[in-house]
């Protein structure tokens, strides 16, 4: 073969596999093919949940007391804000009922970086983009993205989440901005709200109720307040660690 | 023994979609495109894409594309200069590996790069030692 037909020729089928791969880009958009997908993701899934759960170990009596040191103040900050509502609801007879949400459990079994982590339930398991992610009355992130078999979950530290919150103890009012690796941002706090070093920051809700109130988010470990700004700022820790977590809930709506 | 470089390709896609997320399968894509031709490579390309996109839960297809580009790169530096040697192996897996972590968003880009480079040594020498042993 002369030089330049043999230049044609990979020229040729780099562009005849090019096509052929803009064409598998393309197909498996439509939602015909994402079967396909799911066929395959199902046979892989048994062996990622493997692999993640031995790459991530067995919890020591460290974590697992971490864990229910998180749990329990998650709930404690529940309990302090159902006493809130019955004094409320006594005071004006008023009634409401929070919807009831069904929650499937998940296992994480893969993770691309410190705030993402794939999940091994998908669309045909009725998971759909933005339920919320949560382990007891903890909120850990929101689904991202869906295929059949599997989801993204985005944690609430990824710099792609923002969220109205209001604080335990103090009820100062804010919104959290994930800031990467692993940490938070409570910012937009009126400096006439107090905030109070450890204390628990709880989600506002929001109005299409996809993120329920007084959910727990994490725990404020600083606080940033200077008479000049218009508003004051705090860094806020996650409650859990969810990197020594190996199952989740999904809410389904 | 000449599906070996493809056992090592599938470990390192679950290594990085369930481990640790560091794409390992640079160095090794890298030797695949230094031992064969051109069609194999493509479609290997292709084939590694869709189960890496699988794996990390990506639009089907893109990182095929991705690997397309590098081999028709690769196939158009070595009209030119030694594609074969330690040094192309071990600066091109850190070169590729930025540009991946670039088109992918993924974080950690340094770190990432220099752990590639280094895991490129053992892979070159597994690719000597099969090339001495005609497994490729």
């Amino acid at each position: 073969m002369t030089r330049m037909s043999k230049h044609s020729y990979l020229l040729g089928s780099f562009f005849l596999f090019f096509f052929l791969g803009v064409c598998i880009f393309f197909l498996f958009q439509l939602p015909f093919f994402a079967p396909v997908r799911g066929i395959f993701e199902s046979a892989f899934l048994p062996i990622e949940r493997v692999l993640h759960s031995g790459s991530v170990g067995k919890l020591t009596e460290v974590d697992s007391l971490k864990q229910q040191n998180a749990e329990l103040t998650a709930q404690l900050a529940k309990d302090k804000q159902s006493e809130k509502e019955m004094a409320a609801l006594k005071d004006q007879f008023a009634f409401s009922q929070a919807a009831a949400r069904t929650l499937l459990p998940s296992h994480i079994i893969g993770t691309h970086d410190v705030d993402t982590y794939v999940l091994d339930k998908g669309e045909s398991d009725g998971v759909k983009k933005g339920s919320i992610v949560v382990v007891k009355d903890i909120l850990l992130g929101t689904v991202f993205e869906t295929t059949p078999h599997t989801s993204i979950l985005l944690t609430m530290s990824s710099p792609r989440q923002t969220i109205s919150v209001h604080t335990s103890s103090t009820n100062a009012l804010g919104i959290i901005r994930g800031t990467g690796g692993g940490r938070m941002l409570l910012d937009h706090v009126v400096l006439s709200d107090h905030l109070d070093d450890k204390d628990v920051v709880l989600t506002k809700g929001n109005s299409d109720k996809q993120i329920p109130p007084d959910l727990s988010i994490g725990k404020i470990s600083s606080v940033d307040k200077k008479i000049s700004d218009v508003f004051q700022q705090a860094n806020v820790i996650p409650l859990l660690d969810i990197s020594r977590i190996s199952v989740v809930f999904i809410s389904l709506p | 023994m000449r599906w070996l470089f493809g056992f090592l390709f599938i470990l390192s896609a679950f290594f990085e979609a369930n481990i640790a997320s560091y794409p390992l399968w640079i160095p090794l894509f890298l030797v695949v495109i230094v031992s064969y031709r051109p069609e194999a490579v493509f479609t290997v390309s292709l084939v590694a894409g869709a189960l890496l996109d699988m794996l990390l839960v990506r639009s089907l297809g893109i990182t095929g594309l991705f690997g397309l580009c590098i081999a028709l790169l690769c196939f158009a530096y070595e009209k030119k200069y030694e594609v074969r040697s330690l040094t192309f192996i071990l600066i091109a897996s850190m070169i590729l590996c930025l540009i991946y972590c670039f088109v992918f968003a993924v974080p950690g880009v340094f770190l990432k790069t220099i752990v590639i480079g280094l895991s490129s040594l053992p892979v070159y020498f597994l690719y000597i030692t099969a090339k001495l042993n005609d497994w490729v």
